[in-house]
């Protein structure tokens, strides 16, 4: 076995350890877990380049570019409003105001506000929504990145 | 460390580098593929016949590119982040706007076409995706 299949062993193992500890929740309520899914396949991918004399800086470039792959995309198919549009459009053609209303069935702003929530972003104030301590951090850092 | 590791290394430095500095996704995306290129064809001088470190290497890099790339788009467009900079009072998020904007996005993009009876239906690219997505959505049980 080389360490191209090693690696895309490894890789097939976090995306289906990420399924089962993620179990319907969203990616950034169980960020945790997720680091932790993918850091048990990297350790034993790396443990096997070291025995085998491969090169565990290749498999970490690798490993680094293959969450970041995988995040961006899974986080794109759980809350793209174009996905889910074109998702919804396949069942037959719709009027605007109807495929809203089918979006927001599902995708409702309470629901993203609810999952802003669980993920300790947001916390009900008095009377309004308040941002936590780690909410803030988070608008800090992607108004950095923006 | 070997040569292709330094390259491989460089690259990645190089890539976090360009998501600080270059702000458009379209010149970032310009940006990260000249890295991937460079980096790629010098490691690959470097690799010493080593060609499946190289091609793994290769492809980290450009999975590093794809996934920078779409954060950045997700850093501008998310609803969820409009709505949480909303609640910090940094600005006045429009959920139903950002809706009926992503429509017009996947009619300019040419997902979806509007017929004479004003309603939207899928175009073959459109169906294409449709039917990758229900796939997909099906194996990661996000068909709610």
């Amino acid at each position: 076995m080389n360490e191209t299949a090693v690696a895309a062993a490894a890789l097939l193992a976090a995306a289906g350890l990420s399924e089962l500890v993620l179990r319907g929740m969203k990616l950034q309520t169980g960020l945790v877990r997720i680091v932790a899914a993918w850091a048990l396949p990297y350790a034993a991918a790396a443990g096997w380049s070291v025995r085998h004399d491969a090169s565990v800086i290749v498999l970490t470039i690798f490993w680094i570019g293959a969450f970041l792959a995988w995040f961006g995309i899974r986080s794109h198919l759980e809350s793209s409003i174009a996905l889910r549009m074109i998702y919804r459009l396949r069942e037959r053609p719709m009027r605007e105001g109807e495929l809203i209303d089918a979006y927001l069935s599902t995708q409702s702003e309470s629901m993203r506000l609810a999952e802003l929530r669980r993920a300790g972003l947001i916390a009900a104030g008095a009377g309004a929504m308040c941002v936590t301590p780690k909410g803030k951090l988070v608008l800090r850092l992607t108004s950095l990145l923006r | 460390m070997t040569g292709l590791e330094a390259y491989g290394l460089a690259a990645d430095a190089l890539l976090a580098l360009a998501f600080w500095f270059v702000r458009g996704a379209a010149r970032f995306a310009a940006c990260g593929a000249a890295i991937v290129a460079a980096c790629a064809g010098g490691a690959f001088a470097a690799s010493a016949g080593r060609l499946d470190e190289w091609a793994l290497m290769t492809a980290g890099l450009l999975a590093t590119a794809l996934g920078l790339l779409i954060l950045r788009v997700m850093l501008v467009r998310s609803v969820s982040l409009h709505l949480l900079g909303r609640a910090g009072g940094l600005h006045d998020a429009d959920y139903a706007g950002d809706i009926q904007r992503r429509l017009l996005d996947l009619q300019s993009g040419g997902m979806v076409r509007r017929g004479l009876d004003e309603r939207f239906a899928l175009t073959s690219a459109g169906r294409a995706t449709a039917a990758l997505l229900a796939v997909l959505y099906a194996v990661l049980r996000l068909d709610r």
